[in-house]
């Protein structure tokens, strides 16, 4: 048997060259907009964040129960959270792809933890948030942030997913149903009643409030889905213990406790039965397909913060009497370090290529993106307009009725992202403290904090192998009628 | 040295593992975090006691005499609990065995490992510089009393606890490094802090500084030939250096299995997935391998007569010690978000498998020399 070549329907053009696609719609402000965004973030993290990293890492050392209020603080005073809220909301984030992506890989390259332990949840939660179109409840957050950060005082919240007995199982939908969840929520007189635990949960010490998903009926959580909002003092609500991990360490990962937790009917942001059809599936893969492009970017950063590191070293340190930057072995691990660097990125920045021609903006209802959209936006009757089922469900709808193909492709490339840029940060890692001996071994030098940061980027937001089988199902898989994928 | 049977080095391996299961285990994982946790003297009296701590000491002096396949033995079990032990106990017999080779006997006298003491004296040595070219960060002047010291060294294993150190330092005028021993509470001897680390945590490190530091003759070793003499030592433990990256992946596997045989999901056992199967035995795979390796390693220490035996030493070494860095990274994945956390004990192997790759060198300048001792075999 003759083996089959030509498969049409993988490396077709649009699949390939999405970039391609943009070089006509991107106007040339956007460049200028991108490369202000890019330095303002990099001032911030060399000049503000990067004094804080180390000693923020060691207190959480000495005592796990520490939090991370310095960097906080520091974030509320740079008006950092508010670039993560989009600026027809009050923010000032100027996009995901050119503005907050590259934004968060140079944050990663001195302080990983900042992105992935302590600001991760409001991101993460926040596009969550946005994926369920309840503009009312996005729009409160959004003010809540900005108005956090106009008094000095943070406006966080996180993002809860996992439960002890169901991690990759939660981040998986085809998964989700063989779950061992032990969390569910129950609907009452006006709101709903949430009984269980989440576990790892990045900054749930530090939030004020808390976006949660939880099946209604436990036995079936894909068909009953709820996402809600819980104020860290609602009645029947606890935190409970902060982990000590590897690394991440100046970011509380903590466990939130649901003992007959009341949630008003205003924070349940989404329930299964808000329409006829059910839109949760769609919403759980436009959030991964959006933040798992920006977790690619986080080991884009670590990379960089490695190769950074390894750098200065040969730069500064001998061998045999010569400085080991003149030497070929050196000079080629750096290199291959260096080249990792721009692979990974290559990654982030393509799969943002392709949120932008699938989900965003074609998807996301026009008006999103418009400037007039900002000044129609406050008006009171629109407000009211949007806030209806009827509004919801037509934003819903749109993310629902993505072709099929875009759909595949978002996921391929925003799970390509998370895994490549999450390994190369790894290996990076690896590299460099193979070169730096003894010297890479001290906290006080930086790089080792760095090695264990990394590792866990390899395990959330789905774990690499997971990311891989869906890599698998979307784009090979699809193509092959019958195949079993998580079978 | 007489060849070990089987069954004697089978009663190695149980002996130490029995000790390191009920003295080692319990408290590893509290004591991995010191500077933030005290240092674990208990259990060195212990291996003391035991004489664990070090075993390759000749019998002459009161030891148990032991060769590489001996020691390899014991720190393969101990690693298995905790590698931080088991590098304490790498450095205390190198350090005896350097003072039992170079040093005098009325020199010998004045530190004693062994447990007639109650209180072992605890020595520092650099495990992290390459053997073949120890740092040249310090001067020895001649004086009248014997040799004034003045420089700095930095990253010394055990120094915060040692009651002396053993330390390169230049001759005024001389072309190699001599060796020096240093108690650590002579009159100029400056100790940082304890440094915190990555792996090896329960082995406190400090950087050291000498300013004037006054030592007798007798406190070189060696003569002029001390580097030398450090480099011949130093090849005898490469074998147990791969020893305790076998006990490090040994442990990072069994903990790997058993997590996989309870985690379920997609509502089977993870074991049932094919990428955790396929990291469980890539595990099990290298501990197969290294398990022959390591023995061969220790072996070639014990038994000089393999003329690639210099060659063999450092290629084992390099090749295991970075095998099992990547044995361990996989290990803590399998555990998923448990794997990161420090109760599990299994990140903790993830970084003392690290650690272990920067003893004798940095893992490039390893890579670089394989091929000239293989070189200067034939």
């Amino acid at each position: 048997m003759k083996p089959e070549f030509d498969n049409p329907d993988l490396f077709s053009f649009d699949d390939s060259f999405a970039s391609l696609y943009h070089l006509g719609t991107i106007k040339k402000k956007v460049i200028n907009v991108a490369r202000k965004d890019f330095e303002e973030y990099r001032v911030f993290a060399r000049e503000h964040l990067r004094p804080l990293a180390l000693a923020a890492d060691l207190r959480a050392q000495k005592d796990k129960n520490s939090l991370a209020d310095d960097m906080l603080a520091l974030a509320v005073k740079h008006k950092m959270l508010t670039r993560m809220i989009p600026q027809f909301l009050g923010g000032t984030g100027s996009g995901v792809m050119w503005g907050l992506n590259p934004g968060i890989e140079e944050l990663a390259s001195v302080d990983p933890c900042y992105n992935g332990g302590v600001i991760a949840g409001h991101g993460l939660g926040f596009v969550a948030l946005s994926m369920t179109m309840n503009m009312e409840r996005m729009e409160w957050v959004a003010e809540q942030t900005v108005k956090g950060e106009q008094e000095g005082k943070p406006f966080l919240i996180d993002c809860a997913i996992t439960e002890p007995m169901a991690g990759t199982d939660y981040e998986e939908v085809d998964l989700l149903p063989r779950a061992r969840l032990m969390s569910s929520a129950k609907r009452v007189n006006g709101g709903a009643v949430l009984n269980g635990s989440k576990c790892f949960i990045s900054s749930g010490h530090l939030a004020n409030y808390h976006l949660l998903i939880m099946p209604y009926d436990i036995n079936d959580p894909v068909n009953s889905n709820g996402m809600f909002l819980v104020a860290n003092d609602a009645p029947g609500f606890n935190l409970g213990r902060i982990e000590d991990k590897m690394g991440m360490k100046a970011g509380a990962a903590s466990e939130l406790v649901f003992k007959d937790c009341f949630v008003p009917e205003q924070n349940i942001l989404y329930s299964y039965d808000d329409f006829s059809e059910s839109y949760a599936e769609e919403l759980v893969m436009a959030v991964l397909g959006i933040t798992r492009i920006t977790v690619g970017a986080v080991g884009t950063g670590i990379a960089r913060g490695a190769f950074e590191h390894a750098l200065s070293f040969a730069k500064n340190h001998k061998w045999k009497g010569k400085t080991i930057i003149h030497q070929q072995w050196a000079q080629e691990r750096l290199t291959n370090m260096l080249m990792n660097v721009y692979t990974a990125r290559n990654a982030y920045l393509e799969a943002s290529y392709v949120l932008y021609t699938t989900l965003m903006p074609g998807h996301m209802p026009g008006f999103m993106n418009t400037d007039i959209v900002r000044k129609m936006y406050n008006n009171s009757i629109a407000k009211r307009l949007r806030y209806t089922k009827m509004a919801r469900k037509a934003m819903l709808k749109t993310i629902k009725s993505m072709p099929e193909n875009e759909k595949q492709r978002l996921q391929f490339y925003s799970s390509m992202a998370k895994v490549v840029g999450t390994d190369i940060g790894m290996q990076n890692c690896h590299s460099a403290m193979e070169m730096m001996g003894e010297y890479g071994l001290r906290h006080d030098v930086g790089m080792e904090k760095l090695f264990r940061d990394a590792k866990l980027c390899q395990i959330f937001e789905g774990t690499n192998q997971l990311n891989r089988l869906n890599m698998f199902k979307y784009f090979i898989g699809r193509n092959i009628p019958d195949v079993k994928v998580f079978g | 040295m007489e060849a070990l049977g089987a069954k004697e080095i089978k009663a190695y391996h149980d002996t130490a593992a029995n000790f390191a299961k009920k003295e080692i285990k319990p408290d590893a994982l509290e004591y991995d975090r010191f500077p933030f946790a005290d240092f674990n003297r208990t259990v060195v009296d212990k291996l003391s006691a035991n004489e664990f701590l070090a075993p390759t000491l000749p019998e002459a002096l009161g030891g148990a005499g032991a060769g590489m396949r001996v020691l390899g033995a014991m720190l393969e079990e101990i690693a298995k609990e905790d590698a931080s032990m088991a590098v304490l106990i790498l450095i205390q017999s190198m350090s005896y065995h350097i003072l039992a080779e170079l040093g005098t006997e009325d020199m010998m006298k004045r530190w004693n490992i062994l447990p007639e003491k109650g209180n072992p004296d605890l020595l520092s040595l650099p495990i992290y510089s390459d053997p073949e070219d120890l740092p040249d960060t310090i001067i020895a002047v001649k004086t009248k009393e014997g040799y004034s010291l003045k420089g700095a060294i930095t990253y010394l294993p055990c120094l915060p606890v040692a009651k002396a150190a053993i330390i390169p330092a230049r001759i005024e005028g001389a072309d190699n490094r001599a060796l020096f021993i240093v108690e650590t509470d002579r009159k100029g001897m400056a100790i940082s802090e304890p440094i915190v680390s990555l792996g090896f945590r329960g082995c406190p490190h400090a950087d050291l500084t000498l300013d004037q530091v006054v030592v007798p003759e007798a406190s070189l070793l060696g003569g002029e030939k001390g580097e030398a003499a450090f480099g011949v030592i130093a090849e005898k433990y490469r074998g147990p250096v791969s020893a305790i990256a076998l006990g490090i992946i040994k442990g990072a596997c069994q903990t790997a299995k058993n997590y996989a045989k309870e985690r379920y999901q997609g509502g089977k056992q993870i074991i049932e997935h094919h990428m955790v199967r396929k990291m469980l035995s890539d595990m099990v795979a290298w501990i197969d391998v290294i398990s022959s390796a390591a023995e061969h390693a220790c072996q070639l220490s014990d038994n000089k007569k393999d003329p690639r035996s210099r060659s063999k030493l450092l290629s084992i070494q390099t090749i295991v010690t970075s095998a099992v860095t990547r044995a361990t990274t996989d290990g803590v994945q399998v555990l998923g978000g448990y794997g990161y956390m420090h109760e599990y004990g299994q990140e903790k192997r993830m970084r003392d498998a690290k650690q272990l790759q920067a003893v004798f060198g940095s893992m490039p300048l390893k890579e670089m020399r394989v091929i000239d001792r293989d070189l200067s075999t034939n």
